[in-house]
């Protein structure tokens, strides 16, 4: 991990937990402010996306999934937008479906690391599962509770960790093979 | 390439293009120091540390992704490892950016490699060893670029190991691994790749990072798809492309020597090399990643002398202990003079095609007139 990459990572992680504080003190705005953030950082990534494709990556081969991921991001970051001003439940819910969707991916990404002999897969399934518990967890605390605001304590406790986790790997030390 | 061919295939090249034994290993160890050069070294010894002519894999994790780092890993990938060959290449409908990329594709006999034979003209073994370096891995490197990018540098999953049966090529599949731990396997095709990064300018995709080391062993013929050539594949045949190398090596050192009025780009000195044509194909198609022990047993029959291993450090007690202002006399003097000779030429030359990925050159060359 560069220097650079660093110093995100950790920063991201203090944003994450600000974040957490901000929602478990004020739940109903607290959710609607991430989902703004959540709505702004989206559009961005896919406008980002579809200029890097017009500009340089149409050429490549392989080209057509930065111009895919583009567009997925770009519809989600329109998607999110539109249910900014809708329930509370509705926008957990949308957060929820995220956290499953990037559970499962890092699950993945953490066999495929395993498949290929790399000592980084338990660090990366580790979270996957922890995403995934996270959101099973979610769902258990709204089936008992049957409060909004339960929910969203929960998802800032998971948030709060998330960002620890991200913290702590910003300092880790990383072998990755680099040939130039 | 590696030490094998960097060190004692230039010492073998040298021997036949006339040098003695001590010249061919002072231009060997040289040809070798390229690869060993980075800013580190030269801020231990107190050294110049713009003349560094590689970056360690720590550097290389450390560096940002900012114009001016980019630019500066650009000037020490594009000048020493990954020469461009066609800085006017065109491409028809893309953008300027994606334009100034491609035009850094690697490549054998282009103009910067006649310039930099003729910059080492005259200028010592150091400069020669220097040159030899960046001539084979013109051969070694060629289709990549040394710089930073993901549109020009990426591959995918179609990679074929070709081997030789009748009067074609057998295929078996390449397989990929991005562990750091693991060792390359010619006989399972097993082989370390750098990870695939969305970033444009992530280091991963520096140079044939995404090709692993296939490029640097002798022995591999493969076909493959390079992310610029429009879902063309491409045959790689390093046995080959590693013979001319030599052969190249020989031609330009007998003009170096001023055996030869000029130097030519696209012609190679097979004659001389024909008496042990047999021997070094034999070396170069050799299934092993590491054919210094073959080399290194080519180069004492062909001296008859004894051919010292490569040792990084045995020109720094003559540096540091050198007086200030006597310093530039000694080897590694000369070796930075020439490593910042050369970066300046080929940052010049990359600047004055319009192209900024390398920076803005500050000439070395006397009478040359650069810009800061």
């Amino acid at each position: 991990m560069t220097k650079t990459r660093r110093i995100k990572e950790f920063l991201i992680g203090i944003v994450m937990i600000a974040v957490a504080l901000l929602l478990a003190l004020d739940p109903v705005h607290g959710l609607k402010a991430v989902a703004v953030l959540l709505c702004i950082s989206l559009l961005i990534g896919g406008i980002r996306a579809l200029w890097f494709y017009l500009s340089m990556a149409k050429h490549m081969v392989g080209g057509k999934a930065v111009l895919f991921r583009g567009i997925i991001l770009l519809d989600a970051g329109v998607f999110t937008f539109s249910i900014i001003d809708k329930s509370q439940l509705i926008i957990l819910v949308y957060l929820i479906v995220g956290h499953v969707f990037a559970g499962v991916v890092d699950l993945m990404r953490g066999l495929e690391a395993k498949e290929i002999g790399s000592s980084s897969w338990k660090y990366k399934a580790g979270y996957g599962v922890t995403n995934l518990a996270f959101c099973a967890a979610l769902i258990i605390a709204f089936a008992v509770s049957r409060d909004n605001n339960m929910l969203v304590y929960v998802y800032a406790a998971g948030l709060f960790f998330s960002a620890l986790v991200r913290m702590r790997s910003s300092f880790k030390r990383t072998a990755i093979p680099y040939i130039p | 390439m590696q030490q094998d061919f960097h060190y004692y295939g230039t010492y073998c090249a040298a021997i036949i293009s006339g040098h003695t034994h001590d010249e061919s290993l002072v231009i060997a160890y040289s040809a070798q120091f390229v690869d060993c050069c980075t800013r580190t070294y030269l801020g231990s010894i107190k050294a110049p540390v713009n003349a560094a002519t590689t970056q360690s894999q720590l550097e290389l994790v450390d560096a940002g992704s900012d114009p001016l780092s980019l630019q500066n890993i650009t000037r020490i990938w594009a000048s020493f490892h990954f020469l461009p060959g066609d800085l006017n290449a065109e491409r028809k409908k893309c953008s300027k950016r994606y334009l100034h990329k491609y035009r850094l594709i690697c490549n054998t006999n282009g103009e910067l490699v006649r310039d930099t034979i003729e910059l080492a003209k005259g200028k010592g073994l150091e400069a020669e060893g220097l040159a030899m370096h960046v001539l084979a891995d013109t051969w070694a490197h060629r289709y990549f670029a040394g710089t930073p990018s993901l549109v020009i540098n990426n591959t995918d999953y179609f990679f074929y190991e070709l081997f030789p049966e009748g009067d074609g090529y057998r295929e078996e599949k390449i397989k990929f691994n991005h562990n750091p731990s693991s060792v390359d396997d010619p006989q399972t095709r097993q082989y370390t790749n750098s990870v695939y990064q969305t970033s444009e300018n992530s280091v991963m995709n520096l140079g044939h990072g995404r090709a692993g080391h296939l490029p640097d062993y002798s022995y591999i013929r493969y076909r493959y798809m390079p992310a610029w050539k429009d879902y063309d594949d491409l045959i790689k045949d390093n046995p080959s492309d590693y013979y001319h190398a030599f052969c190249q090596m020989v031609y330009a050192m007998k003009y170096l020597r001023g055996e030869k009025p000029l130097f030519e780009t696209g012609r190679y000195d097979e004659q001389s090399v024909s008496p042990w044509k047999e021997r070094i194909t034999g070396i170069l198609q050799k299934r092993q990643i590491d054919a210094s022990e073959d080399w290194k047993a080519f180069a004492c029959e062909l001296s008859g002398m004894e051919v010292e291993d490569f040792n990084v450090d045995q020109y720094q007690a003559e540096y540091t202990g050198a007086v200030k202002g006597s310093k530039e006399e000694t080897y590694l003097g000369r070796f930075i003079s020439a490593a910042l000779a050369q970066k300046s030429m080929v940052t010049k030359r990359i600047y004055s095609s319009g192209n900024l990925l390398a920076g803005i050159s500050v000439d070395k060359e006397p009478g040359r007139g650069g810009r800061r």
